[in-house]
């Protein structure tokens, strides 16, 4: 046997060759755990320092509003990711809803557009999640499709120019001030309230958690996997309505593009606050932080006066930051 | 290839830990721990589930960092491993789940870590299969296994072949072998057992780890017994004997396993008529009383685990008819639960438990509707209830919030038996249910079963593990290729009888 024996390195084997201590897992740990709060004070301590500006009261009324409606997307992106599933029609949705509720504000009363917009949500949800369960579509194919056949239905609807004005009732709900909170950071107050309630309280909550921790075990403990996933689908596609609705009501007018960003950066919020891709893992608060933070450092290239193309920069390091610290608690945890 | 015993002589200690310990989220799994291996010896390694056998493999290849202590190989001192130095020293392990790729063949998996390269630094196939074959034939296997067969079409005996040729590929002298026979039909144990003593004659270290003492007196020089994360004993095997590790590993002296038959079967609970599941299970017919222990034998494969299944609406039925209680049987899991027919399900990690929740989150999740009104839960029952149950099962530690994955195997399973057992059940189905748990555990959760059929409870109990069948049941049911071959009564129960039927042996064919 002439034939040279080489011993091959495996990518683990690279990373295992660090020694590490007991106090260093467990500030990984922390960190995970805590990094979009300490984020968030890092850098509101860097703007008053290089970015005055951030702190202009019309500045921070922006921030407050982007914040609250991507943080309540992200609130339903983060329910999908418990139970392993991901969400790509978030944006699709978030921008239909502005166009169903301008457009027929001109013929019928209002409340029958907010009616129509939920369950036009409500049905986009039930699709995703019946397409997931019940036709085993990946969900970042269905979902991904689903993103693509509403955005085609809008464009369509609108025969590519929407048109109208906002209704005064969504200025209320977002721009209009309570004292001198904007009226949207209350909503999202409110959402987290009621999904927080949802997740920690009732059997519901339970049930999503086990759905993503081991479906397998959630299909023998007697619970309808297929309904959690369907329902929290269908809930998560019903909170981009609403994120879309607030969001139009803070910019006045219906723009095609609107909310296009929306899918990276509520994924990227929920991942920051430490929800993870496998499911089971996660929870408000972090998802909270991380989408205050993701704003929060959107923000600060306009103030900074940064090339605005820098922000899809900003959204792509924060995500794979993120993705990457999360991905390296959990194998430092597991040793 | 070099012979070992050339270069060690026998009796040097090649692997020495010293004080080690090491620590989960505040939990000690090694608490102190030494061990030594010498070359040309097998070392056995027991203990109890959650003594921290498995912490201690896991030290020695690598994969944990221990917090205190150290390991010596060959005379260095070394804090910690890490898997590729573990390896370059010559440690490789066995484990039961295997570390094979199944689409690929008996060569390119022995292989793996070390292909043979030719010209152009291109794989040589033709040594890399010569290899194969060359080390097959060293474990006496080479007549059976074709070193270019795909791994998945292997049987499981043959697979564990193959992960011993790919610790001879590297040269091990220290070899792991983590309950080995677990998975083994018995025939291929003989096999298996000359291969571990070949081995130990060219001069190098086996660790070996099993729940069955009997195969340690019959293959081991020397035997450790781990309990509660601290060296117990170290004892030359000739010197001791079954009750002395017994009571080593339990710290007591452990009488009988078995608790005595104290129930009368009553009334029939469950009929099973003419019962199908597609392609698993064929015209099946059966019943269970209250208060009765039903035992379902036989094979993997055999259509025993897809019984347990159909009974609680987890798998088709295709025909026939399940009949609970006079009436046709709930057709959901949730359904059934809540009728009072649970299955405690076999492999615990897989189908029992969301490993990365906690305790109370596990025993719960089948019972929420006790503890909520209108799906809103009352947490101060909820907690009133585990506790209780943890504290009746003796779950340990008795920390409601605790995650289960940091809980030893006797102890998981006991969250999954208690999980089933809050949900007040008539009739029990359980599917393995003690796999890979201590003595200890074990006698307790055969206790509980005692139990359960005192209060009328009927139970179905299947098990690969004929000793626990014969110890526990009224009746074994065996199952042959789906279909029933066969019923024993209690005074005709043997090993011999249950394998008869279960190998497909025609009694008449004697």
């Amino acid at each position: 046997m002439k034939s040279t024996i080489t011993q091959s390195r495996s990518i683990r084997s690279y990373f295992s060759g660090f020694q590490t201590s007991a106090r260093f897992v467990r500030g990984v740990d922390l960190a995970g755990q805590w990094a979009a709060p300490i984020l968030i004070v890092a850098v509101l301590i860097m703007a008053a320092i290089f970015a005055p500006a951030f702190y202009l009261p019309t500045n921070l009324k922006t921030v407050g509003i982007q914040i609250a409606v991507l943080g309540i997307v992200a609130v339903g992106q983060t329910l999908v990711l418990l139970v392993r599933s991901i969400d790509l029609s978030v944006s699709a949705v978030l921008a239909l809803g502005a166009v169903i509720v301008v457009q027929t504000e001109a013929g019928g009363p209002l409340w029958i557009s907010f009616v129509e917009a939920f369950a036009v949500a409500a049905a986009v949800g039930l699709a995703n999640g019946l397409l997931i369960t019940k036709r085993q579509v990946p969900p970042f194919v269905a979902t991904f499709g689903m993103l693509v056949f509403v955005q085609g239905a809008r464009l369509a609807y609108t025969k590519g120019q929407a048109s109208g004005t906002v209704p005064e009732i969504l200025r209320a709900i977002s721009f209009e001030q309570v004292g001198p909170i904007p009226a949207a950071l209350i909503v999202w107050l409110i959402v987290n309230i009621i999904v927080l309630f949802i997740l920690q309280k009732t059997r519901y909550g339970r049930w999503i958690y086990a759905v993503g921790g081991n479906p397998a075990a959630a299909r023998y403990a007697g619970i309808p996997v297929d309904l959690v996933i369907i329902g929290v689908h269908t809930i998560c596609s019903m909170l981009a309505m609403l994120g879309g609705l607030l969001l139009s009501g803070y910019i006045g007018y219906v723009d095609l593009r609107l909310g296009a960003d929306y899918n990276t950066n509520s994924i990227a919020g929920a991942i920051v606050g430490g929800t993870t891709f496998t499911g089971g893992r996660g929870n408000l608060f972090g998802t909270a932080a991380g989408a205050a933070l993701l704003i929060m450092l959107l923000n600060l290239v306009v103030v900074l006066g940064l090339p605005i193309h820098w922000q899809y920069a900003v959204q792509g390091i924060v995500l794979v930051m993120a993705v990457a610290l999360q991905g390296f608690r959990q194998f430092l945890l597991s040793r | 290839m070099t012979n070992v015993s050339n270069n060690v002589p026998s009796d040097t200690v090649i692997l020495s830990l010293k004080h080690i310990e090491k620590s989960f989220g505040g939990i000690h799994a090694l608490s102190d721990v030494s061990f030594d291996l010498r070359a040309g010896e097998i070392h056995a390694l027991v203990g109890e589930n959650g003594a921290g056998k498995s912490t201690l493999i896991k030290i020695v290849t690598g994969a944990y960092t221990p917090d205190a202590g150290e390991i010596q190989i060959n005379g260095s001192v070394y804090k910690s491993l890490d898997p590729t130095q573990a390896r370059n020293l010559g440690i490789a392990a066995v484990y039961q789940e295997f570390n094979l790729l199944p689409e690929l063949s008996v060569a390119e998996n022995i292989s793996l870590g070390a292909q043979p390269l030719g010209r152009f630094r291109l794989i040589d196939k033709k040594a890399r299969s010569a290899l194969a074959y060359e080390l097959l034939e060293r474990l006496g296997a080479h007549t059976h296994i074709d070193p270019d067969e795909v791994v998945k079409r292997l049987t499981v005996g043959e697979q564990q072949l193959v992960e011993i040729a790919k610790a001879l590929a590297i040269n091990a002298r220290i070899l792991i072998m983590d309950e080995p026979s677990a998975i083994l039909p018995s025939r291929d144990l003989d096999r298996l057992f000359t291969v571990i003593r070949n081995l130990r004659d060219e001069g190098r270290g086996i660790i070996y780890i099993s729940h069955r003492l009997n195969e340690i007196f019959e293959l081991a020089d020397r035997v450790t017994v781990l309990k509660d994360g601290q060296t117990m004993a170290t004892k030359n095997v000739a010197d001791t004997n079954h009750a002395e590790l017994v009571s080593l590993m339990v710290g007591r002296p452990l009488t009988d396993m078995y608790p005595p038959k104290d129930n009368t079967p009553g009334e029939i609970l469950l009929e099973v008529r003419d019962l199908c599941v597609e392609g698993t299970v064929y015209h099946v017919n059966f019943n269970v009383r209250a208060g009765e222990v039903v035992g379902l034998a036989g094979l993997g494969g055999s259509g025993r685990t897809t019984v347990c299944r159909a009974l609680v609406a987890l798998a088709d039925v295709r025909s026939g008819e399940i009949i609970y209680r006079g009436k046709p049987a709930p057709r959901s899991p949730a359904a059934a639960a809540q009728a009072g027919l649970v299955l405690v399900p076999e492999d615990r990690k897989t189908y029992g438990l969301v490993l990365n929740q906690s305790m109370r989150f596990n025993l719960s999740l089948p019972n929420l509707s006790q503890f909520s009104l209108m799906g809103i839960l009352h947490s101060a029952k909820e907690k009133g209830t585990i506790y209780k149950i943890i504290k009746n099962l003796q779950i340990k530690p008795p920390v409601p919030d605790i995650s289960t994955e940091n809980l030893s195997g006797g102890n998981q399973q006991k969250v999954v038996v208690g999980k089933w057992l809050l949900a007040n059940p008539k009739l029990v189905i359980f599917d393995e249910p003690t796999r890979g748990i201590d003595v200890g555990a074990k006698a307790e959760i055969y206790m509980r079963i005692r139990e359960l059929t005192r209060q009328g409870v009927g139970v179905i109990m299947a098990s690969s593990e004929l000793p626990e069948l014969i110890g526990m049941c009224d009746r074994i049911l065996v199952f042959y290729e789906g279909r029933l071959s066969g019923e024993i009564p209690r005074e005709q129960f043997s090993e011999e009888a249950i394998m008869r039927l279960a190998t497909g042996v025609k009694v008449n064919e004697e």
